[in-house]
């Protein structure tokens, strides 16, 4: 029974999700941002890192929160993540809001379920779900972000079944 | 009031090569300086029977041109902003069009390197071709045709930048 590392990442007061150890990449509280029309109302930031131009998604948002029901403090760190849109290929870069720092924990294969008990409003974030014990002791799914779906979402579909991620492992 | 006629451009001497910013509140629209054919006060400006979705119109070479005010979403102004006191008017293929702005930055020549805008923020209706990373801002690289291009879309098909109004109401 294989265990692997993920950070769990706190979206708003409601919403947390996880990627793999090697997805989060480096976490930020002073990136300079810059608007960008037209985008989805979920991305509509940029920041630079690395000399490259990175999409910085608000998570909450794109859930389905209206701004009446967000909580003001969960945009405090940004954490950039890395995905590759095949094997092989230079990594891609990506962005999220979080309202806290990133936790790091161990996942079993036995902790997997299905991503439903997350709520619909994952599946086009999320590709797998893991159960996880809550600070509160109560066992709660945790759905397993999907970086290439949120960051490339006209990349070619064939390619995702390549790679090679703890977080996909987790498909119950 | 004519505030600024800039000099059409000497190919020779690699014009293209100079890029204009047009600040509309936090957003820098990118542009080539051969794009801008004159800089106007907003003094100038016509309000009277305004073009659709635009503010009014400005005179230049015996013509009346559309003025537009975008908002740094590339939204529709409805109203002047008092921030906004200029109009650059863009060159376009059949003529001009009036866009207002905080201010019109007149790079030095340099090097412009566009990289791409990110797939998940592309939109298939936007003027916006690539994205510029300069000393310490980003600018949102574009062209007067593809802006007047985006303004007739937001008019809902109504073309009145191919044409200019003949006199003012």
């Amino acid at each position: 029974m294989a265990d692997t590392k993920a950070w769990i990442l706190q979206f708003d007061s409601q919403h947390r999700a996880a990627v793999g150890q090697r997805e989060l990449l480096h976490l930020d509280q002073a990136a300079s941002r810059y608007p960008f029309p037209l985008a989805p109302a979920h991305c509509r930031e940029v920041i630079y890192w690395q000399g490259r131009p990175i999409p910085l998604m608000d998570i909450a948002i794109w859930l389905g929160n209206s701004k009446s029901n967000l909580d003001m403090e969960r945009q405090k760190y940004i954490g950039i993540v890395g995905y590759q849109t095949r094997q092989g290929e230079t990594p891609q870069f990506g962005a999220l809001w979080l309202a806290q720092p990133p936790s790091l924990i161990i996942v079993s294969d036995n902790q997997a379920c299905d991503l439903s008990k997350a709520g619909m409003e994952w599946s086009p974030l999320a590709t797998a779900c893991f159960n996880h014990e809550h600070d509160t002791s109560e066992h709660e799914p945790v759905p397993v972000l999907d970086l290439m779906r949120i960051f490339a979402p006209n990349a070619d579909g064939m390619h995702k079944a390549q790679l090679k991620s703890p977080a996909y492992e987790l498909t119950p | 009031m004519r505030v600024t006629e800039l000099q059409a451009p000497n190919k020779l001497q690699l014009a293209a090569e100079r890029y204009a910013l047009i600040k509309l509140g936090s957003l820098n629209l990118m542009l080539l300086q051969d794009g801008i054919r004159t800089l106007e006060s907003i003094a100038d400006l016509e309000s009277k029977e305004p073009p659709a979705n635009g503010i009014g119109w400005i005179s230049f070479q015996g013509s009346a041109w559309p003025v537009y005010c975008l908002t740094e979403d590339l939204g529709i102004h409805d109203t002047l902003p008092e921030s906004y006191r200029i109009c650059a008017l863009l060159s376009i293929e059949n003529g001009f069009v009036g866009l207002v702005c905080n201010e019109v930055i007149l790079m030095a020549k340099n090097e412009v390197r566009p990289q791409s805008i990110p797939v998940c923020m592309v939109s298939a209706n936007s003027p916006i071709t690539a994205l510029v990373h300069y000393e310490d801002s980003m600018a949102c690289l574009t062209s007067p045709q593809l802006l007047a291009d985006f303004l007739t879309f937001q008019d809902t098909g109504i073309s009145h930048l191919k044409t200019s109004r003949s006199h003012y109401g």
